[in-house]
């Protein structure tokens, strides 16, 4: 015998009709938004857990005992500080083969020794692996490393690396700006339609209140209505963006190809990006109860 | 039956406008006591209903003050004023039912407002729905109804939640004089169980028929009450 229809027939105005699919394609676009500021976390992450080398170079020393002892002193002094994981001298005779290979042009000139007919003095490069996270004090080292054996200098092989680290920095950033961006919308589009909804029931918000209706009993009702229309018009918009995602990230994988993110996203991404759906339904209706109240208070 | 009522509704040098244009009611003194019954008659654009709009709370005076169950309305908060409307049924000329919603629910409205459980608001509405004989139209909608069930439906909205003040805007207009003496049975049982009730009519036969007092409006000014037309004076109110 209930009859669950609210007093209000808010169906069959702009409010009901709208807010289902206004929820649905605002929450869509920000599951998407989160989830590529969720794929570029997992790549930030990702990125940091690689360690990172920096390689030394010492100027050429003729000298062999020298030379050892400037070796000996510089590798001493780096894996005594914090953060290193190993660092080693970079075995000169494949360091060799690789100048000739890059330098020397074809296999005839190597047979005779190569462009200057005899191989040139190399440096010699020691590299330096940091754990994934180490705090760096790049200036320092150089310093500290000058100072062991004039003319040494510092190469950061890392430089790649961290450009792609800023890049996933941006796009998470501007990616969870936007999603945070349209569920501000959801709340501009639910204080609009709710206005709307009170516009255009005036004469049955009146009628209610003659009956003795107050304020919460009428705001109730769009709040209740809102919860229903913008939950399943949520859980729509997010079922839609979850299938986009999945096909974007997994599919490729599974067809043996390079996937368009290459790291998964940890089980606290899919959490967050589930509980976009929750916010915004929820959001909805907080923001049509406060509107309504505000707008009743306002109405006589 | 006079004297120690309690007092419901007190106007005091009322005046009502609507917006700029010239009040279309002037300096009205009125009491009520509680489970009086009163005709409220005078013609076609005299201010019958604009009175009761004002006796139901849904428009102010623009001059002097109403009382409403003691309390003064100028000087109550919106939750009071919706406590105090929920006391008073009234049966709207155009009965303004709600389309989307059943006449059960419909009937149901004001117990749901006043907060009643679904058990009981079950009960009274098919209880008072019955005995208007509208007991197989429960689920119909407004516009499945004719003319005078839809009365029946609006009046029935109005007494539901036994309110203790009932104001009618011509309510027998529109039904039969079967139905509109099944109708007045009803006014006149509330009134006995203590309802105060005001039914704005112009209907000479109504006004001959039941031995009430009278209030007379005309062009926005009140006489009366006066006694009943027919009867002796019979004390009422
Ligand atoms: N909502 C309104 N706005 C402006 N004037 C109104 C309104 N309702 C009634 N009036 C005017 O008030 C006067 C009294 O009308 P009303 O109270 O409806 O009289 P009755 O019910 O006795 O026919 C009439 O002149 C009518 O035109
Ligand atoms: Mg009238």
């Amino acid at each position: 015998m209930r009859n669950p229809d609210l007093d209000l027939p808010l169906e069959t105005t702009a409010f009901g009709r709208f807010l289902l699919w206004l929820t649905a394609g605002l929450v869509f676009l920000c599951v998407l938004a989160f989830a590529v500021a969720a794929i570029a976390d997992a790549q930030l992450t990702a990125l940091r857990q690689e360690p990172r080398i920096v390689t030394v170079a010492l100027p050429p020393n003729p000298e062999p005992a020298a030379a050892r002892r400037e070796v000996d002193d510089v590798l001493a002094h780096v894996r005594a500080l914090p953060g290193v994981a190993y660092a080693s001298l970079i075995d000169e005779a494949a360091f060799g083969e690789l100048v000739d290979e890059l330098l020397v042009d074809d296999a005839a000139d190597r047979a005779t020794g190569g462009l200057f007919g005899a191989r040139m003095p190399l440096p010699r490069l020691i590299d330096i692996a940091f754990n994934p996270g180490a705090a760096i004090d790049l200036p320092a080292l150089d310093e500290d490393i000058s100072t062991l054996v004039p003319g040494a200098t510092l190469g950061d092989s890392g430089q790649i690396e961290r450009s792609r680290e800023r890049l996933a920095v941006l796009f998470r950033g501007v990616a969870g700006s936007f999603g945070l961006l349209l569920l501000a919308v959801i709340v501009v589009v639910v204080v609009w339609l709710t206005r709307a909804g009170l516009e255009a029931h005036r004469q049955t918000i009146d009628l209610l209140r003659q009956m003795g209706a107050g304020d919460r009993y009428l705001a109730r009702q769009f709040e209740q209505h809102a919860l229903a229309k913008a939950l399943r018009g949520a859980l729509l918009g997010f079922a839609l963006a979850i299938s986009v995602v999945i096909v974007v990230v997994y599919v490729p994988t599974l067809l043996g190809e390079a996937p368009l993110a290459a790291h998964e996203l940890a089980p606290v991404h899919w959490v967050l990006l589930a509980m976009v759906p929750v916010v915004a339904a929820l959001l909805a209706t907080l923001v049509a109860r406060l509107t309504a109240h505000h707008g009743l208070a306002r109405l006589r | 039956m006079t004297g120690a009522a309690a007092t419901i509704l007190q106007l005091d040098g009322v005046d009502l406008r609507y917006g700029d244009t010239p009040p279309v009611l002037h300096g009205l003194d009125l009491t009520l006591q509680a489970g009086s019954f009163h005709f409220l008659s005078g013609p076609s654009g005299a201010g019958k209903t604009s009175l009761l709009r004002l006796i139901s709370l849904s428009h102010p005076p623009s001059r002097g003050t109403v009382r409403v169950f003691g309390r003064e309305i100028d000087k109550i908060n919106r939750e009071e004023l919706a406590t105090l409307r929920q006391r008073i049924g009234v049966v709207f000329q155009d009965f303004r039912l709600l389309d989307h919603l059943s006449a059960f629910d419909n009937v149901a409205l004001p117990l749901r407002i006043g907060g009643a459980d679904e058990e009981q608001t079950a009960r009274f509405v098919a209880d008072m729905l019955g005995w208007l004989g509208l007991g197989d139209r429960l689920e119909a909608r407004p516009a499945e109804l004719s003319m005078g069930q839809r009365q029946l439906v609006c009046i029935a909205r109005a007494v539901v939640a036994k309110p203790r003040l009932l104001l009618a805007d011509e309510p027998t207009s529109n039904i039969d004089a079967k139905n509109a003496e099944r109708l007045m049975n009803l006014f006149i049982q509330m009134h006995r169980l203590g309802t105060a009730v005001v039914i704005a009519t112009h209907s000479a036969e109504l006004l001959r028929r039941y031995p009430y007092a009278v209030l007379h409006i005309a062009q926005g000014r009140l006489t009366g009450p006066r006694p009943p037309a027919g009867a002796a004076s019979s004390g009422t109110g």
